[in-house]
């Protein structure tokens, strides 16, 4: 651990004890929660099975919020500031702070409507390879509105940015996004619904899975289309379950150099080898939760993806292109010692097929750890 | 002789009122005539208006009560069942129950609100009519204080008919008084006029205990629900945690909806709650009301026997 990283621990302690001792009243807006859950990694690279690490890493949060709701004007509004600290054991320069802040306000401007804002505002801070260091902020802004009754209809927009402020050759990432999402109230406990979502795109979300020319800026377009459906049964199962259809097109090249446009017939052979471009997804995820007791509750999260990449290759000349598919299980239990502290246990399962063997991966997490809210 | 000067009389008092009426005399009185009739017209619009919330939360009760009946019968029969079709059928019914009272609140609210704006404007009109009447007779008295005529006298007979009808409507608006007539032991009440409000008691009590039971069925609703989904928020979030966004396995929209839920749950818990306690303590009040009927009602009926005479408490 070296004196940069003990430092920010010390200073997260101070924060601890300093605002629970001017938060930790009950009854006030402002919150506080923190955790530590020790994780052991069994591939931190998500490489292939010869080549992977396994490495074991603390993760301390701690976050302090206000939140306030005024019932009579139907306003809300939760803002916090969450500070994340991933610490490896062996591979130290993997070792990174996380500081998020958020905030949410909705208002109802009138009857059966409500105006929705949020930003999320992360800063991954890497103190030993500052190359990777990257600000992301996710901005959402969407009107809800209540029809018959059973219906809610929500017309949105959402703004990602991404940017590695200490790399000069990763590219910024932006894109713009425009949703309509239509839900329908079964009854108390049951909702089905439809999200449709088309953006434009520029750059690259996962940059180090480019094999482009580097003063190339990729646009593309994406439409996705979710249908879902959850429920609450027998007053102690929750189940929640998606299938996503995506597709994304390849549209354009700004070249950084020239400042040129060209979006020709090359595009999407130039495009090929790019994750974040220019593939049919389809996806089907499904959540559970189990409320066994006051005390322990149960959670799965799973998810099953295949994603087509149009045009890229296995091997130059023949007709065989990349497919993965990709297997993501988390399982969670929580035991409530006291009101607001938990003992949280953690299992993470990622495994990716694919037909090029490069990106075959299989990863595995163990987690167990505290968490305290108050 | 008479005849003519009867004659002369009226028309002289047309003629003035002619002339009041043109020249202003009685400016105050036409702006006060003119605001009378926006008053009215605001009464009326608002008289239509309360009728119609009348009806409509008589009917939204009605089938509140059907609906309640319902679901007490599918509680009965859905236990120890897993049936998907029954539980989806009771659910679906404790959502509508859920939207009529709902509804049925917002309509007591508008007919409160409603209510309170006509007392207002019973009162305001009242005034009127009273600054009228004297600033009438004022100004008759004024212009030849020793004539009167059948004009004036239908006039101001007119707007003391007006102003007692809205009297009236003032008092028998139920606002002045209790929104159901008080069921108390009188000294002149007979054994019949007795057993019949201890009818109308038991009644009052029984439909508090059906409203009490169904309040209980759906705050059990809203409280499991509620649990589920706080458990879920705090799993969500701590899987936020370790999920990156950028897998976009979540969006926003997804977490807000489920805090909206929560949101929209503690506010009906809470007003379940205090619907719940208004209840209790009327519940009980009757109940004591009660008590005291069923003594003072079996005192009546042993009268004839021992001779004794009725103490009323």
């Amino acid at each position: 651990m070296n004196k940069f990283q003990f430092s920010r621990i010390q200073l997260g302690l101070v924060l601890v004890f300093g605002s629970s001792t001017l938060f930790g009243q009950s009854k006030n807006p402002f919150y506080m929660n923190l955790s530590a859950i020790q994780e052991y990694r069994s591939n931190i690279y998500r490489v292939e099975d010869s080549l992977k690490t396994a490495d074991s890493r603390i993760n301390t949060s701690l976050r302090i919020g206000y939140q306030k709701s005024a019932t009579a004007s139907k306003q809300y509004l939760n803002i916090y500031y969450e500070n994340q600290l991933k610490q490896y054991y062996s591979y130290q320069i993997y070792s990174r702070m996380e500081h998020v802040l958020f905030g949410n306000f909705h208002v109802s401007p009138w009857k059966n409507s409500q105006i929705n804002i949020t930003d999320r505002f992360q800063f991954r801070d890497y103190s030993n390879s500052e190359p990777l260091n990257y600000y992301r902020n996710i901005l959402t802004a969407y009107l809800r509105q209540t029809l018959f009754n059973d219906w809610q209809v929500s017309t949105g927009y959402r703004h990602w940015l991404k940017q590695y402020p200490n790399s000069i050759t990763i590219k910024d990432y932006s894109s713009n996004r425009l949703f309509l999402t239509a839900t329908y109230e079964l009854d108390t406990k049951t909702r089905i619904g439809l999200k449709n979502e088309f953006s434009w795109h520029r750059g690259n979300l996962y940059p180090f899975n480019v094999s482009n020319d580097e003063t190339l800026n990729p646009i593309g377009t994406r439409y996705s289309v979710e249908l879902f459906g959850r429920s609450i049964i027998q007053k102690k199962y929750f189940i929640d379950l998606r299938y996503t259809f995506e597709t994304d097109r390849p549209e354009d090249f700004e070249n950084d150099e020239e400042g040129e446009h060209s979006g020709d017939e090359d595009t999407e052979d130039i495009l090929a080898e790019d994750s974040d471009f220019d593939y049919t997804k389809h996806q089907v995820s499904s959540s559970v939760l189990f409320k066994a007791s006051n005390r322990l509750s149960l959670f799965g999260f799973g998810v099953i993806q295949s994603k087509h990449f149009r045009h890229w290759l296995l091997v130059e000349g023949e007709n065989e292109h990349r497919r993965d598919l990709l297997f993501y299980l988390s399982l969670n239990a929580k035991f409530n010692f006291l009101k607001n502290l938990s003992l949280d246990f953690n299992y993470n399962l990622e495994n990716n097929q694919s037909n090029l063997s490069s990106f075959q991966y299989s990863t595995s997490v163990v987690g167990i750890g505290l968490r305290y809210r108050f | 002789m008479a005849r003519a000067t009867n004659n002369q009389i009226n028309f002289f008092l047309h003629y003035m009122l002619f002339i009041a009426l043109a020249m202003g005399l009685p400016a105050g009185i036409t702006a006060q005539e003119l605001s009378i009739n926006s008053l009215q017209q605001i009464i009326t619009a608002d008289e239509d208006s309360l009728a119609e919330l009348i009806r409509k939360s008589a009917s939204l009760s009605q089938s509140l009560d059907q609906l309640n009946e319902t679901i007490f019968r599918q509680k009965q029969n859905f236990k120890g069942s897993s049936n998907p079709i029954k539980r989806y059928n009771l659910n679906r019914n404790l959502k509508e129950a859920q939207q009529i009272a709902a509804e049925l609140e917002a309509a007591g609210v508008r007919t409160r609100t409603i209510r309170h704006r006509l007392q207002e404007n019973y009162h305001r009109i009242i005034n009127q009519y009273e600054a009228t009447l004297q600033e009438t007779m004022r100004t008759t008295e004024k212009n030849d204080r020793n004539r009167s005529t059948a004009s004036v006298l239908s006039l101001l007979d007119t707007l003391e008919t007006n102003k007692k009808k809205y009297q009236q409507k003032l008092a028998n608006q139920p606002f002045q008084k209790s929104e159901q007539p008080s069921l108390e032991i009188e000294p002149e009440d007979k054994l019949e006029r007795l057993q019949l409000k201890n009818t109308l008691l038991q009644d009052r009590i029984a439909r508090l205990r059906q409203e009490e039971q169904q309040l209980k069925y759906r705050l059990e609703d809203f409280q499991s629900n509620l649990s589920v989904y706080e458990e879920l928020i705090i799993f969500t979030d701590n899987l936020q945690q370790i999920i990156d966004p950028e897998q976009e396995y979540f969006d926003q929209e997804r977490m807000d909806q489920l805090k909206e839920e929560v949101h929209a749950l503690k506010a009906n818990i809470s007003r379940s709650l205090e619907r719940l306690q208004q209840i209790k303590t009327e519940k009980k009040s009757l109940e004591a009301k009660q008590a005291m009927f069923q003594k003072t009602i079996q005192n009546k009926l042993k009268k004839p026997k021992d001779g004794r005479s009725t103490d009323y408490e």
